[in-house]
């Protein structure tokens, strides 16, 4: 077969396309037009419903910090949880930033590119949310108990509860990127989709992608 | 209907073969293409105010086809694997209307289409609907020596791929 008989066979494929025309002014006014919504209308919603989450964090973290700032033992998780919670509040607006700046009547190349960069960034971030959960679920523990309950998680369990706790945490985070990245196509639905999250694949899925629109891209 | 949507209408009604070849060439699936012609008419609506009249349509209309169809199909293509395995021989083209057409042919087309990266695939694509090379450069956002080249390229690759199949 020769290229010039694609070109034949897309002129066939035409033909079959007016056939099947299925009247698209038709699906147009059937279509509830005034309810249309941006495709990327529930990642922006997402990050919103984030970064408000990440604000009230940091707010809640601020003042239970001006509470214990002088009792070292509960300000020390509360400036750690406040570390993660302003990361968190910088890379959402970063993605807010990209998220404004897609308009899909741009050029091809640069949307695509746009957009992949926003997974990239969202691969990478989700990827650390849930690594950090292990580690950090202590200190959370301890500003959440003693913030909202006056319950003391050190004075309860004691000091070597809360450390071995965290040493298991700490442990326990490169056993599940092992998990994770053991975890085959054979499994499917949540935790596959956790576990590729975790293993990075779908962070290198988004930036091979990036790597063939830039490919793509530059100059033959 | 308003003023707005009547212009819409009769700019879609004239263009609306592109919507079908875009859609037709990312989604190999009849219902998941259907819902594809959907989202690419209702994304047209809603940028339509932002279309401005002194540019081509068409070009206009390609972009938004494409940037949606390939955000849509790289959507899909992640359900489906989590769903069901995609087979080699699950291609759904539009069936013929009536005439026997040379199958062999459209599906060779189709297979050559699938396997090419997305961005090559609108290249071709607008190759084959003989665009001009400067209204290929606009719609990608990439220059006309980097769309000639690579359309060159391409008949090169396939030419290749394609000349075992007719041993």
């Amino acid at each position: 077969m020769e290229f010039d008989e694609l070109k034949s066979a897309w002129r066939v494929l035409e033909t079959r396309l007016d056939a099947e025309h299925a009247l698209t002014a038709q699906v147009f006014t059937e279509l509830k037009l005034e309810r249309a919504r941006s495709v990327l209308r529930p990642l922006w919603w997402l990050l919103a419903a984030q970064l408000v989450i990440a604000l009230g964090a940091v707010v809640l973290l601020g003042a239970f910090l001006a509470d214990y700032w002088e009792v070292p033992r509960f300000a020390g998780p509360a400036i750690l949880l406040d570390i993660v919670a302003v990361m968190l509040i910088v890379s959402t607006v970063g993605q807010l930033r990209v998220l404004r700046t897609i308009d899909y009547g741009q050029a091809v190349v640069s949307i695509q590119s746009r957009l992949t960069e926003l997974s990239v960034r969202r691969a990478r971030e989700v990827r650390w949310q849930w690594l950090l959960m292990l580690p950090l679920w202590i200190p959370l523990a301890i500003v959440v108990m003693q913030g909202i309950f006056g319950f003391d998680i050190y004075r309860v369990f004691g000091a070597r509860w809360i450390a071995v706790n965290v040493a298991i945490g700490i442990v326990l985070t490169p056993v599940v990127v092992w998990w994770a990245r053991r975890l085959d196509d054979r499994h499917d639905g949540f935790v596959k989709g956790v576990a590729d999250d975790i293993a990075g694949r779908r962070l290198s899925d988004a930036m091979r992608r990036l790597d063939e629109i830039g490919a793509f891209e530059s100059k033959p | 209907m308003t003023d707005r949507s009547v212009q819409f209408l009769a700019l879609l009604e004239s263009h609306q073969k592109i919507v079908f070849k875009v859609a037709s060439l990312y989604c190999w699936d009849a219902a998941e293409r259907d819902d594809l012609r959907q989202e690419i008419t209702l994304q047209l609506w809603r940028a339509f105010p932002s279309y401005d009249p002194r540019r081509l349509f068409s070009t206009w209309m390609y972009r938004i086809a494409l940037n949606v169809a390939i955000s849509f199909a790289r959507k899909a293509g992640r359900l489906r694997r989590i769903i069901e395995p995609l087979e080699d021989g699950g291609v759904d083209v539009p069936a013929a209307a009536s005439a026997p057409e040379p199958d062999g042919q459209v599906d060779a087309l189709h297979r050559c289409l699938r396997a090419l990266d997305p961005l090559s695939r609108a290249l071709l694509m607008m190759y084959f609907d003989e665009r001009s090379y400067r209204e290929i450069a606009e719609v990608l956002g990439i220059t006309e020596t980097n769309v000639a080249t690579k359309i060159s390229r391409l008949k090169q690759r396939l030419r290749r791929e394609l000349a075992p199949a007719a041993e």
